[in-house]
């Protein structure tokens, strides 16, 4: 249907070819609407004939649609668009704009350049307005506010004309020194664009901007207009400071300034300790007032306000004084509280800078189940108050730093001060239960207290010097101490010996009470042979050996020399240093040999073994000739019961010495070992020998390498020898650890590898020489060696694993450590290596000694008692080891005394 | 006479072909004078928009055989990329209807602004198109794409430079079988033809 229409339209047209062609016009023009006299319209139509077509041979006609005279319009061009559409542009005639709007149709006719006429056979409206229209420029017509003040930030609005704002492309820039939107100043920034016309735009204007006017420029993209000197930058008014109030305050006190235009956003400076300024904190602050705390890094000086890049500095300075403050102390620390009982701290307050407050105490960190309590709760400067600490009898022992700390209100702040004390809980003192009646404890000579009630490592930290008891010369004997006794008095007591031939008592609870009684043996031997190149001891030789004490009898047994050389065994009455028997002279002849007291020196502690006091000598520092011997003496009687010297010859040596170590026993027989000396039948050089309480060797043991340990001088009896179980132990300067099985009568071994059996075990127990560190309990020895890390090796009852348990830290100089164990029985928890070490090596000098303490398992050092004044050991003296017992540790010393170390609330 | 003659056949044997290729034209868009200067006011330069389709014997638009889409296509979700140069700029103008689009203000500038190039773009309201012709016409694309081009020099000249807003597609072919009014209004056609043909003849 669609085609038969256009068909005869078509036929139409040709009908009409023979007068002119006609144009098919599209029905409207464009625009469709026009302005009189201003708007050029188009005319688009199809059918012209080929050929030029001007202007100036077109007509167009516009006649309105209502009826009337048509109107030519001036045809401004005819453009060919494609084949036969052509589109000519005419202008609105002028004429028009009298009426209103009024709907047009417009025509077009006209003559191609080959006299073809056409002419359109349809019209296209046209609305013609009147007026004339002035489509504007894109620009800006405003910027409200068009001003504002350095530091200040706020939204202005922009408009314009014809800007086509678009959110999200349009961006605004205001000049230098402002931004807008949050970006850089003096760069574009977004705004919020509220209409095609309109935006919103955040400004900051930097404090420091520039007074003047700037150029507003906004930009869309494809457009970009501006306001010139659309907006200004004022100067801000000039802060200005009045007053400020106080004057003088401390830091974190606040000062209220007086001024004007004192905002917005101003900043407050202060002089800086050290130099500078620093910020303070402002409160609250106006136009004509500021409220600012006081920095604690403020120093005296003025006070300056900032306020949009201008600042106003104060004529007064500002004087910092310092705040009130107070510290407080509490003593004693450490504290040791005993189980069950109560302990008062006290704790004082001292205030500075006119403090006045009142501070509040507490305390924390305190063991559970020991209740702290004040007494008064608030103490201000000058003041103290008790803190008492109470402990339950089933407190758990324990080793803690409390803090207690004391609060108050300074200048509107919360100041607190601390003050921490160490404090150990331990076993109530269930009396003076240890006795150390001979050395290294016990006959065994395991040099272990295993009745340790209070020394912990836990809490051996605490402990500190409580004293020294004076003697009248250096003391070599290691201290013994007796209890549950009465001694004038005292139901535990010390005896110790000096080089200056006394024996002394004292009160063991009193550290350095004076002494209960003494006895002084004469004068000590000052010269002999020997002494020139002495290395045993420094001095004079009188009461060398440690004494042994028969507890049950009450009686003292030492061994001192005279100024003749002579060795005396005397025995005091431990009640009041009577004698008990009239002293001996030594004496006696063994192996053919008769004892040359001269020739002969005694570093053996005595032993007391079923009522028989065994001695023994060594010579003067290897000076031939000497020989080694025991003597064997009645305890009750002093009469001697057996002598045995080592070897048969004056040259043969074999000293025995062990490190100031008694003759091991097992009750029954002796254990003893000896020096460099000869060994063949009926000598004993460099063996491990086993006497019977006669003195008659009865087996022994000696090393394949005995000569090589003589001409080495690595005797075996340096170390120590104690017995456990069926096995006797020892070392010596080569480093090795012999143990030895003394449970048949022939098993110790004889000549190692003469046929009888071997060394029960041997090891290399250390790379240095042993000396007087060879302790032995809880299934463990430790072993400290000179110039070596001391060792912890596990006993399983007949050998030891060769692996060390603990391995110490430090070695120490010669001759390394003398050393002592304690624990609380079997709780190896509990256990402490004690010993004492030269600062350096103490080969022929006397050096400052230190009183150490290391962990029982791990060997790491737990306590050191230095050098600071009252805490100090004096000298050093070698081979004596520290004496525990009773939560003290007595200490021999070279500086004419024995010092005592322990917890001072345990005196 | 006798050329008319063979368009006329030309057009009859056209029902009767196969489907091809072709390229029809729907629209021109235009860089156009709106408004002269005038003194010291700069005139105003607008970027137009015809939509030349439609039956015009229905107040259509169509401007056969140019232009000669009688169905009713809209350009939907049509935008004009301006160049001047610097960052594009994309005014979407929405849908244009047969006729002509009254160009918003967007579209609108000073005499003294400069473009390179303008680009309008759309979707077809429809794919499948009536011709004036009869015929059915099968757009390729829904796309619609047309630039303006400086004619001339380096930049677009107000009331020179325009683009023809085409597409491409494939004719489909008619009923072989001419409708019988149709098939009258040929033979007369062709009677009138004779006729003429013989007045010539014979004078």
């Amino acid at each position: 249907m669609q085609v038969a229409k256009w068909a005869a339209a078509t036929i139409a047209a040709v009908a009409l070819c023979q007068a002119q062609v006609p144009v098919m016009l599209s029905p409207v023009a464009s625009p469709a609407v026009g302005q009189a006299g201003a708007t050029s319209v188009n005319l688009t139509g199809t059918g012209f004939p080929a050929g030029t077509i001007s202007p100036q041979t077109t007509i167009v006609e516009l006649q309105p649609a209502n009826g009337g005279p048509a109107v030519a319009a001036k045809v401004m061009a005819v453009t060919t668009i494609f084949g036969s559409t052509r589109r000519v542009t005419f202008l609105i005639p002028a004429s028009l704009s009298a009426t209103g709007p009024t709907q047009y149709v417009a025509s077009v006719s006209g003559t191609t350049s080959t006299a073809t006429t056409f002419a359109s056979f349809n019209s296209a409206s046209l609305l013609v307005l009147p007026g004339a229209i002035e489509l504007p420029d894109a620009s800006l017509t405003s910027v409200s506010p068009s001003g504002g003040l350095a530091g200040q930030t706020f939204l202005v609005t922009i408009t314009g004309i014809a800007t086509d704002f678009v959110q999200g492309s349009t961006q605004a820039r205001f000049g230098a020194g402002i931004s807008v939107g949050g970006s850089a100043a003096g760069g574009f920034g977004p705004v919020t664009v509220n209409s095609l016309t309109t935006a919103t735009a955040s400004l900051s204007i930097d404090a420091t901007a520039s007074v003047g006017v700037r150029d507003v420029t906004v930009t869309t993209g494809s457009k970009e207009v501006s306001l010139l000197s659309g907006f200004n930058v004022g100067a801000a008014p000039l802060p200005a400071i009045s007053d400020f109030n106080p004057k003088s305050a401390p830091a974190g006190a606040q000062i209220v300034l007086t001024g004007s235009n004192l905002s917005p956003s101003p900043s407050i400076t202060l002089a800086k300790q050290g130099g500078g300024t620093v910020a303070a904190q402002i409160l609250s602050a106006s136009a004509t007032g500021i409220t600012f705390t006081i920095p604690s890094t403020a120093a005296t000086g003025t006070v300056a306000v900032t306020v949009g890049g201008a600042t106003a500095t104060s004529s007064a300075a500002l004087t910092i004084t310092p705040p009130p403050s107070f510290s407080i102390s509490a003593l004693p620390s450490p504290a040791q509280l005993i189980q069950g009982q109560s302990i008062n701290l006290t704790v004082s307050l001292t205030g500075s800078n006119g403090f006045s407050q009142m501070a509040t105490l507490s305390v924390s960190g305190v063991p559970s189940g020991i209740t702290p309590a004040f007494s008064p709760l608030q103490i201000t400067d000058g003041q103290s108050s008790s803190l008492t600490l109470t402990a339950p009898a089933n407190q758990p022992t324990s080793s803690s730093d409390i803090t207690i700390s004391a609060s108050a209100t300074v200048n509107g702040n919360v100041v607190v001060h601390t003050a921490i004390v160490h404090v150990n809980v331990t076993a109530a003192d269930t009396g003076n239960i240890v006795t150390v009646s001979t050395a290294q404890y016990n006959n065994q000579r395991t040099g272990a207290n295993l009745n340790e009630k209070i020394l912990t490592p836990a809490n051996v930290d605490g402990i500190r010097k409580l004293g020294s008891y004076a003697v009248d010369g250096a003391v070599y004997a290691q201290p013994l101490i007796i209890s549950n006794v009465s001694v004038s008095g005292a139901s535990s007591v010390l005896v110790t010996a000096t080089m200056h031939n006394s024996v002394y008592v004292f009160n063991a609870q009193a550290p350095g009470s004076p002494y209960i009684w003494t006895r002084n043996l004469g004068t000590p031997l000052t010269s002999h042979p020997g002494q020139a190149d002495n290395f045993l001891y420094q001095g004079e030789m009188g009461c060398m050996a440690t004494p042994v004490v028969d507890t049950a009898a009450g009686v003292i047994y030492a061994l001192c020399a005279n100024s003749s050389g002579l060795w005396k065994l005397y025995s005091f009455n431990l009640a009041d240093g009577t004698d008990f028997h009239a002293p001996v002279t030594i004496a006696g002849s063994s192996n053919g040999i008769a004892f040359d007291p001269i020739r002969h020196m005694s570093r053996v502690a005595l032993g007391l073994v079923n009522g028989v006091v065994n001695i023994a000598f060594c010579g003067w520092a290897d000076q031939l000739p000497y020989q080694g011997w025991v003597f064997a003496y009645n305890a009750s009687t002093l009469s001697q019961i057996g002598a045995w010297s080592v070897v048969d010859t004056e040259d043969g040596g074999a000293g025995i010495w062990l490190s100031a170590g008694g003759l091991a026993s097992d009750g029954t027989s002796l254990f003893v070992s000896t020096g460099n000396g000869t060994f063949a039948a009926k000598n004993y050089g460099n063996a491990f020998v086993r006497l019977s309480q006669l003195l008659a060797p009865l087996d022994y043991a000696t090393p394949a390498d005995w000569m090589t340990i003589n001409a080495r001088d690595r005797d075996i009896n340096a170390g120590r020898v104690f017995v456990t179980g069926n096995y006797v132990i020892g070392g010596g300067k080569d480093g090795r650890i012999f143990v030895l099985d003394k449970s048949g009568p022939s098993s110790m071994g004889g000549l190692e590898g003469s046929g009888g059996p071997p060394f029960h075990q041997v090891f290399e127990g250390q790379n240095g020489a042993i000396f007087g560190c060879t302790v032995f309990a809880n299934n463990s020895m430790i072993v400290g060696a000179m110039n070596t890390t001391m060792k912890r090796y596990t006993w399983n009852g007949s050998t030891f694993n060769t692996s060390p348990a603990g391995i110490g830290a430090d070695p120490y100089p010669n001759p390394g450590p003398a050393c002592s164990y304690s624990s609380n029985g079997a709780d190896t928890s509990t256990a402490i290596v004690w010993g004492v070490t030269p600062a350096a090596s103490a080969f022929n000098f006397v050096q400052t000694g230190t009183l150490r303490a290391w962990d029982g398992n791990t060997l790491a050092e737990i306590y050191s008692s230095g050098t600071t004044p009252g805490e100090a050991l004096g000298d050093y003296t070698k081979f004596a080891p520290p004496t525990v017992a009773n939560g003290r540790v007595y200490v021999a010393t070279h500086s004419n005394a024995v010092a005592v170390y322990g917890f001072p609330a345990n005196p | 006479m006798f050329r008319l003659t063979t368009c006329v056949f030309a057009l009859f044997l056209t029902c009767s072909t196969s489907a091809y290729s072709a390229t029809i034209n729907l629209g021109v868009i235009s860089f156009d004078v709106l408004t002269s200067p005038n003194g010291a006011d700069p005139g105003v330069n607008v970027f137009n928009v015809t939509n030349l389709t439609g039956d015009p014997t229905l107040a259509g638009f169509a401007l056969p055989s140019d232009f000669p889409v009688f169905t009713f296509l809209s350009f939907l979700d049509s935008s004009m990329t301006l160049e001047d140069g610097g960052p594009s700029s994309v005014v979407n103008i929405g849908a244009v209807d047969p006729g002509p689009f009254a160009s918003p203000i967007s579209l609108q500038f000073p005499d003294t602004a400069v473009f390179t190039s303008a680009t309008f773009s759309g979707m077809l309201s429809h794919t499948t198109l009536l011709l004036a012709d009869g015929t059915t016409f099968l757009a390729d694309s829904s796309e619609v794409v047309a630039t303006i081009l400086p004619f001339s020099g380096q930049s677009l000249v107000a009331g020179g430079d325009f683009a023809v807003i085409s597409i491409t597609g494939s004719i489909a072919p008619t009923d072989s079988v001419p409708e019988p009014q149709t098939g009258v209004l040929v033979m007369a056609a062709f009677g009138l033809l004779s006729v003429v043909a013989k007045t010539r003849r014979s004078r």
